[in-house]
């Protein structure tokens, strides 16, 4: 029977749709559910409330009261907390924020993963009223150890949550262990910039000590491709349309920067994607990575206190293409060739001339070479082992630029001791 | 934070949605190949039941468990279409076929171990789209959805014994069905 059953199953299975014909029926659907949204907000039943004239002039000073009251109340009870939202401690409003405001959003916190997020927020929000009172001046050391306790607090917190996590869905920690390194990586790279580096007290001190923990544990526990993949298209959604609702503030510059990570992250995705289909664990990895650049850029363009302590740059680092790297290593042509030739037409050749001459056209040839495999590799469509090509070409020339260094520099020194002992 | 929380679950609806697509869009695909011989409409069937779904979640409903839901709207898309075809009804197919609910007694005649043991799984896979719709409906359930008695008998809305007892005749049928295709190449053979 259960032969039978799986035979029979194994020879029905061949009967599939065809990636094309899945393609476009996913297509169709996705369409169909593009012209037919969700409703964007549950319908609220208001009851209708039918007050005769006469109830109305009857009720009319009342109701009148009642409003005044309710303005009053409205005033205290969205004006006062929306004051709050921008004072930092020391302010008379700030325990509204932190014990009225905060302490509300956190009864909306639904799931384990928003918790981590919450905590991670007010953990960087923390932060970044530390950096406005530094700047009035008005950050005492009493202060600063107070807010760097709450930090921990926080810190400690979102580790706790992810513990938890772990626990009970493994590869939602993973994934909520790489946005809340993220957030560490970029909180840290501003005190590195701030030169706070090697500080172990105050806030910076407990930022590096809870990124040290965050990085003792990183890869320890690694999400599947697909739920990755999904918060990795989720995120980069999230980007896009930070970016785009960015683009009436921010300079050309900052758009230009902002829209070159945006791409290098989708070459990173696609690279995983490939990786994956060839089976290579490394797809996970490539993935890991596309969601903490996303995650920091997001950070950068939404927070205002990020974009004004450090470079983007410094946070996510432009990842050069296949063809802008032998566009670099191509430069390198032109530069050595006309040395070569200077050396090469002199009159007055030496033999150490026949030497410089020897080395770079030597170089050069090398060099082309490499640079034309390279190129041969990506027509034919294989960016990894292009890539490969490419980074022994860059191995290459660094080494070889060290070795003529170190030979000339060896030739001064010898030059000059010559000098001294004739003198 | 309300919107969006809303928005989070508006988003993760969507995403359980298509999530089922790509999960179950393959089985019903095959579900309705096997039931209508049509690979064509086969496809504009499963579209429906992925579009009627939608529109269910659209309509404020929230939808539990996927795959019975997507069976169950595929198996009344597939009656209709049956309806659309033939201009019988199903319960007229139904005495033209001679299949009453039947009964325990039936199904002890021969057990279902024996019937499918002697039966060649790629040759019945063929002959199940030549069985009557009644019987095909409950095997390829069964034996191509891999679905337990219980779900299909909520499915198909009849009791546990009913859905055993076609499946049993069904089986009884195909095996019919194959030796005549055995025989006939035999004696083909021998001319």
């Amino acid at each position: 029977m259960k032969s039978f059953n799986t035979e029979l199953e194994k020879y029905a299975k061949k009967t599939r749709l065809k990636a094309s014909e899945r393609h476009e029926l996913r297509g169709r659907i996705l369409s169909y559910m593009e012209y037919h949204p969700l409703p964007k907000s549950a319908q609220t039943i208001t009851e209708a409330v039918a007050v005769s004239h006469r109830q109305f002039a009857l009720w009319k000073t009342f109701y009148m009261r009642i409003a005044a009251g309710a303005f009053a109340i409205v005033l205290v009870v969205v004006g006062v907390p929306l004051a709050a939202e921008n004072t930092v401690p020391g302010d008379i409003l700030y325990p509204v924020k932190t014990k009225l405001n905060e302490e509300i959003r956190a009864q909306f916190v639904n799931s384990p993963y928003e918790k981590i997020a919450f905590e991670t927020e007010l953990m960087e929000r923390r932060i970044s009223e530390a950096r406005l009172l530094e700047k009035e001046g008005k950050l005492s050391d009493e202060v600063e150890a107070q807010i760097a306790e709450t930090v921990r607090g926080h810190a400690t917190a979102a580790w706790e949550g992810i513990a938890e996590l772990n626990a009970t869905d493994a590869e939602e920690g993973a994934i909520a262990k790489i946005t809340f390194g993220s957030a560490l990586d970029v909180q840290s790279a501003i005190f590195k910039d701030d030169g706070d580096d090697d500080v172990t007290t105050g806030i910076a001190g407990a930022v590096k000590a809870a990124k040290a923990s965050v990085d003792a544990d990183r890869g320890t526990t690694t999400p599947s491709y697909e739920r990755l993949s999904a918060r990795v298209e989720f995120e980069t959604t999230r980007a896009h349309e930070l970016a785009s609702s960015i683009e009436s503030s921010a300079t050309d510059e900052e758009q230009a920067s902002i829209a070159r990570r945006l791409l290098d992250i989708e070459r990173k995705v696609k690279a995983a994607q490939v990786a994956h289909a060839e089976g290579d664990s490394e797809s996970i990895g490539f993935l890991s990575v596309a969601l903490a650049d996303i995650q920091k850029l997001i950070s950068f363009m939404t927070d205002i206190d990020v974009r004004n302590n450090v470079e983007l740059e410094t946070l996510v680092p432009v990842v050069l293409t296949p063809e802008e790297r032998i566009a670099k290593l191509e430069a390198l042509l032109p530069e050595v060739s006309v040395d070569v030739v200077e050396v090469a037409t002199s009159t007055e050749m030496t033999l150490e001339d026949e030497a410089v001459e020897e080395v770079g056209s030597k170089f050069l040839n090398t060099l082309s070479d490499y640079i034309a495999r390279a190129k041969q590799w990506l027509e034919e469509g294989k960016i990894k082992e292009a890539e490969a090509v490419i980074t022994e070409a860059e191995t290459f020339v660094v080494d070889d630029t060290v070795e003529r260094e170190s030979s000339a520099e060896l030739e001064s020194q010898l030059d000059s001791e010559k000098e001294e002992v004739a003198e | 934070m309300a919107e969006v929380t809303k928005q989070g679950e508006e988003g993760s609806q969507e995403e359980r949605f298509l999530k089922a697509f790509d999960e179950y869009s393959d089985a019903l695909f095959r579900h309705a190949v096997y039931r209508l011989s049509d690979r064509e409409r086969a496809i504009e069937l499963v579209h429906d039941t992925f579009t009627k779904v939608w529109s269910y979640i659209r309509a404020g409903h929230e939808v539990e468990g996927y795959k019975p839901f997507l069976y169950k709207i595929l198996n009344n898309l597939v009656i209709d279409e049956y309806r659309k075809r033939k201009s019988v009804s199903l319960d007229a197919l139904l005495e033209e076929e001679g299949a009453n609910d039947g009964t325990f007694e039936e199904l002890s005649e021969g057990s279902l171990e024996e019937l499918t043991f002697t039966l060649d799984a790629k040759k019945a896979a063929e002959l199940i789209k030549e069985i009557p719709e009644v019987y095909r409906e409950v095997i390829v359930l069964r034996f191509i959805d891999g679905l337990g008695p219980r779900e299909i008998s909520e499915l198909v809305e009849e009791s546990e014994n009913v859905v055993s007892v076609r499946i049993h005749r069904g089986m009884k049928l195909l095996r019919g069905r194959l030796k005549e295709a055995e025989d006939s190449a035999e004696l083909k053979r021998l001319s």
